[in-house]
């Protein structure tokens, strides 16, 4: 009789929180659909360069003593860097400012019309050079640590092997090299059908939702199902916050210039020259093998967009005496800021870095 | 009698995660085919050779009614994105930036548990 007069009152204790859930539900999915875009971006930073879609941030330091070497984000090309710094708590600069590092970001803003010609060249020998030289002389220190996400790390592993002794290490985020395991890019840029010269010539830079419809065609499920889970959670402020914060990211999927869509495409989806150790950059060879700063490359189990066959041959093809390969819970998304990375991820790399920071 | 373990919102969030993983394998079936790939690839055709045909004729009828087209408008930014990158140039060479936030705080930070 006890036990079933607990189960009882248990119900009616969840059936009320239920009941309460659905009315904040109601209210709150009011708020949501009102409410204006989420902020994003937690920690205070100065902007020290500003070049058409050129950006470097320089994040205001908050520890008292730092480590020597500085740390150089390298946002990938088709998303805005705030990814790095959602909110407090949520924000992986944050962690590594408390931590003691001094921390650099660039990041994209969408190409202008006029530079829908830049190409790999302007990225690697122009753009990050650029970016590199500043953090040497605001830092005083002529290396530094590289901490690429996406193709983003794909650009600083590629930079690495161009200005090797500019690097003290490379800390990498679901960084695809080996395109041949992108399978469903890859049928979908298939030479034989897909005219990207003429898509190229005919629009210049290619807009931020041509990316955005790859993905939804890659998991369709996913938007209507997140939109089920937020009303689900919707009595949840910090879910509710989060999912804003993510959904904002996401929409805001840049456009990519012209001619370095046409170059990636050709020489890294058809061609896949990074792992044939063909790609040049401006005539000179940029292959993974001159790299022998400390590697960490980070995978994360559930990646649709950059599988672990995409990402891993890093481990094979640089020349690093000390590479290291993390294998983490979540998604594409979830490994940079997602709550495992928070708790777990984050911290590793604080124990893995803070080392060869020295 | 009702199961007492039975949790509703469980259940439904566990339909949720179900359907979601069902329905994307279902669809890489079909997208990860070359017929639809080359469909799409026809799509894109399409649509790259329609937007360049509206954007000949809006431009034609902007010309026209003398109002700015995207092309005119283009001119203009180029020029202001010019001037821009000119001050910022300017900005540099001047050295008139802030001294960097770091300049003097101790490089000389160890891991915990080295100091």
């Amino acid at each position: 009789v006890t036990r079933s007069g607990t189960a009882q009152a248990d119900i009616a204790e969840r059936l009320r929180t239920e009941i309460d859930r659905a009315l904040q539900r109601n209210i709150k999915g009011l708020e949501f659909l009102a409410a204006p875009k989420q902020a994003v971006g937690a920690m205070p930073k100065e902007s020290v360069l500003r070049r058409g879609t050129l950006q470097l941030y320089h994040y205001r330091p908050v520890a008292d003593e730092l480590y020597r070497v500085p740390i150089l984000i390298v946002s990938p090309t088709s998303n805005r860097g705030y990814i790095f710094d959602l909110a407090r708590g949520q924000s992986l600069v944050e962690f590594l400012l408390t931590r003691g590092y001094d921390v650099y970001m660039i990041d994209w803003l969408p190409p202008r019309r006029d530079e829908s010609r830049l190409r790999l060249e302007d990225y690697l020998l122009d753009f990050i050079p650029t970016c590199q030289a500043l953090v040497h002389e605001r830092s005083g220190q002529s290396q530094a640590t590289l901490l690429g996400y996406c193709i983003g790390g794909t650009l600083s592993l590629l930079y690495a092997a161009l200005f090797p002794a500019t690097v003290a290490n490379l800390v990498l985020f679901s960084t695809p090299v080996d395109f041949r395991h992108m399978k469903l890019f890859r049928i979908w840029a298939d030479e034989s059908h897909f005219d990207v010269d003429r898509l190229v010539d005919t629009i210049g830079n290619i807009p931020g939702e041509f990316f955005l419809s790859a993905f939804d065609v890659m998991r369709p499920a996913n938007r209507a199902a997140g939109v089920l889970q937020l009303w689900t959670n919707m009595w949840n402020d910090d879910y509710v916050k989060s999912y804003r914060m993510f959904d904002r990211w996401a929409a805001e999927t840049l456009p990519l210039p012209g001619e370095y869509f046409r170059q990636s495409t050709k020489e890294f989806l058809w061609r896949n020259s990074i792992m044939t150790g063909k790609l040049t950059v401006g005539g000179r060879p940029a292959v993974l093998s001159m790299i022998t700063a400390p590697l960490l490359s980070i995978v994360a189990q559930h990646d649709h967009v950059v599988p672990h066959p995409v990402a891993h041959p890093i481990m094979e093809l640089v020349g690093s005496p000390e590479r290291e390969e993390l294998i983490v819970k979540g998604g594409h998304v979830s490994v940079v800021a997602g709550p495992s990375a928070v708790t777990r991820l984050w911290p590793s790399i604080d124990e893995w870095l803070g080392k060869r920071s020295v | 009698m009702a199961d007492p373990t039975f949790d509703p919102l469980q259940a439904w969030q566990k339909f949720v995660s179900d359907w979601e993983r069902q329905f994307n394998e279902a669809s890489t079936l079909v997208t990860g085919s070359q017929e639809f790939s080359r469909l799409m690839s026809q799509a894109t055709g399409y649509f790259t050779a329609l937007q360049q045909k509206f954007d000949e004729q809006m431009e034609t009828y902007l010309k026209v009614t003398h109002l700015p087209s995207k092309s005119d408008i283009a001119a203009i930014q180029e020029r202001v994105a010019a001037i821009e990158d000119k001050l910022e140039r300017l900005t540099q060479a001047l050295g008139c930036k802030d001294r960097p936030a770091t300049s003097d705080i101790p490089r000389t930070r160890r891991p915990r548990g080295n100091k």
